[in-house]
């Protein structure tokens, strides 16, 4: 059965894909299908849970059906008016698979292949999950909605992780009531299509040969891939927030408004999975704002604005409206603004740089990430991707303003919620050293050369 | 009258023979391949990464045929989670829907047993696995009312057991004991 639901999220991804205006490529439209589809399921499985539908399989898996229905059939004009994403020619491609592009895909496959099996054989393990995710799927699916009796049960043990962004666990309720008994399936999805885009985007840019090392370099990042197979929050939102990066980066580059709404989408969903993606999307509308400035057709604070909005109106659902009014819970109580502490900051910011620069968590990707970002400023003076590099700049210091200010542990704060809130960086200081002009060079040298008789 | 156009499609490209392709094209491949594979060879040589996946992917292939053969859910859960999924539900055997059972503080289970081990200690731990109980945590905080309880979890020996409350002198003991090491 669920089998039936991801075909189901895949068809609605794609249906959303193709109203925007993606056609071309198969290959990009197949990673971004799911999270697109995953993200709009939730979104209706909340308003089925608004009002008053109860969650079963059989109520979920029609409105999935009628959503794919209505984005994919061609109401007016007829079964020709559906933009098709190549699929059967972007299968033929594969014949036109290089040699070198075969191993660097085996490598990534054998790669995944164990996150991708243990995320459907494990149960769900880690105690916030249990604490928080996956308790409210589990018993949303018992009771048919997400405001569970479980809330009355055991209200005076819970901590916040109930009611964190839905995202998670309404995707936990999704595939828990389609049928798979530990839900987490999806995460495996989420987890390739956030390879498949990464590849294909930097496959646009640099060599097949590049594309691949530098899809391994992610993959092999110990806590990032860790968490592709243990169910919380911070994963999905960092497959969320990187997509959208990547494609507001494409937008500035390429001037094409459904790299715009794509993105700004995507972030939302990200607001939808972690409620302080909020801070982030002020960050990357105000990049969006100062990179468009210079081109006069395009009304720049209008599309900030629309980028901010559409995060705003997933943050606003959940923290004002849902939890307040309907949970009766008051997220806000562990934030205080208005204060002046720099011990607090100072302790704040090395505790942060501590949690970077270990390698046992992360490898040597922040230290190639500064050699490239040092090669690409000072040698070549290349400002390309600089939007990647400032976005990479600013996401650190949004973290240690919104640490200051969030009232938890210091250690908390850090360990916890820097530490997993950081996987948005790592996906995009890949992308960044893979868009940079030292391995655009490297790329174009290989490419002539193969291309010498 | 007009002819009909058959078709705007481009003519196809020619596919070339073997003999008509740039010579050396196959040997670059195969260059570009031995670099590729030196490059990844050398990339997991390096002992942070060769450690990763000797520690980390290696194992999880070697576990895959024994996870093949086990996909009966009670035993998927028991491996995973161990003394947290068979001590809930031992109290759930062994306890009945009236029965109150009281949980040892979070430093006792700390004392008694390995970091790994000690999340079941909690009552919306036990609530997840098997469902509604009436659990109490015991936390020295809050002043609670222990009078109702008749079950309590307790290690003896280094063995968990579950003992039944019914004299107030055992009560004594066991919140005696949860509190001692703190």
């Amino acid at each position: 059965m669920y089998i039936i639901t991801i075909i189901l999220h895949y068809a609605i991804g794609w249906g959303l894909l193709n109203k925007l205006g993606f056609r071309r490529n198969g290959w990009e439209i197949f990673g971004l299908a799911f999270p697109l589809g995953l993200g709009s399921g939730t979104v209706a499985v909340f308003l089925m849970d608004a009002m008053g539908i109860p969650l079963t399989t059989f109520s979920t898996t029609l409105v999935f059906l009628v959503m794919a229905a209505a984005l994919i059939y061609p109401w007016r004009s007829g079964i020709k008016a559906v933009a098709w994403p190549h699929i059967p020619r972007s299968i033929g491609k594969i014949k036109k698979i290089s040699l070198v592009e075969w191993i660097s895909l085996g490598m990534i496959f054998a790669l995944c292949l164990p996150s991708l099996w243990r995320c459907f054989y494990l149960p769900v393990t880690p105690y916030d999950s249990i604490h928080g995710i996956d308790l409210v799927a589990k018993y949303a699916v018992q009771d048919g909605k997400i405001n569970s009796s479980m809330f009355s049960d055991v209200g005076q043990y819970l901590s916040t992780q109930p009611y964190y962004a839905p995202f998670a666990a309404l995707s936990q309720t999704i595939y828990r009531l389609a049928g798979h008994p530990f839900g987490k399936i999806w995460l495996a999805l989420m987890f390739l299509s956030l390879l498949v885009v990464f590849y294909v985007n930097l496959r646009k840019k640099i060599h097949p040969a590049l594309a691949g090392f530098l899809t391994i370099v992610l993959i092999s990042i110990p806590e990032l891939y860790a968490y592709t197979f243990l169910l919380q929050t911070d994963f999905s939102n960092a497959v969320f927030v990187s997509i959208s990066v990547i494609y507001a980066f494409r937008f500035i580059k390429e001037r094409e408004m459904k790299y715009f709404w794509l993105s700004s989408i995507l972030f939302g969903f990200g607001a939808w999975s972690r409620s302080e993606t909020l801070a982030f999307a002020i960050i990357a509308a105000i990049l969006i704002i100062l990179f468009t400035l210079s081109d006069k057709p395009l009304p720049s604070f209008k599309l900030g604005l629309i980028f901010f909005s559409m995060s705003f109106l997933f943050f606003a659902v959940w923290n004002l409206y849902y939890l307040p009014y309907v949970l009766e819970y008051t997220p806000e109580s562990y934030f205080k603004f208005g204060f002046w502490d720099p011990e607090r900051l100072s302790t704040i910011w090395k505790g942060m740089w501590i949690i970077l620069s270990d390698t046992a968590y992360w490898g040597y990707v922040l230290y190639f990430f500064f050699a490239i970002a040092a090669i690409n400023l000072l040698f070549f003076r290349d400002r390309g991707n600089l939007f990647i590099l400032l976005w990479i700049i600013l996401l650190f210091c949004g973290f240690l303003v919104l640490l200051y200010h969030l009232q938890l542990g210091l250690f908390a704060n850090v360990n916890y919620t820097f530490r997993r809130g950081s996987f948005k960086l790592w996906p995009i200081m890949i992308f960044y050293i893979g868009t940079s002009a030292l391995f655009v060079r490297i790329s174009e040298k290989i490419e002539n050369w193969q291309r010498i008789k | 009258m007009k002819k009909k156009s058959r078709s705007k499609r481009p003519a196809r490209k020619k596919r070339l023979s073997p003999a008509q392709k740039p010579k050396g094209t196959f040997v670059k491949q195969l260059c570009l391949l031995l670099v590729l594979c030196g490059t990844i060879y050398i990339y997991f040589s390096i002992p942070f990464y060769r450690a990763w996946i000797e520690s980390r992917i290696l194992p999880y292939y070697k576990q895959m045929p024994h996870q093949i053969k086990t996909m009966d859910l009670e035993k998927r859960l028991t491996e995973r989670h161990q003394y947290n999924y068979l001590i809930p539900k031992m109290i759930r055997e062994q306890t009945s829907d009236s029965s109150v059972v009281l949980f040892p503080s979070r430093a006792y289970t700390q004392k008694n047993f390995s970091r790994d081990f000690y999340s079941w200690h909690h009552p919306i731990w036990n609530y997840y696995f098997f469902g509604p109980g009436n659990y109490v945590l015991f936390n020295k905080e809050i002043v609670q009312d222990f009078s109702g309880v008749t079950h309590a979890v307790y290690c003896e020996e280094g063995r968990i057991r579950l003992i039944e409350i019914d004299a107030p002198e055992k009560l004594t003991a066991v919140l005696e004991s949860y509190r001692e090491p703190e």
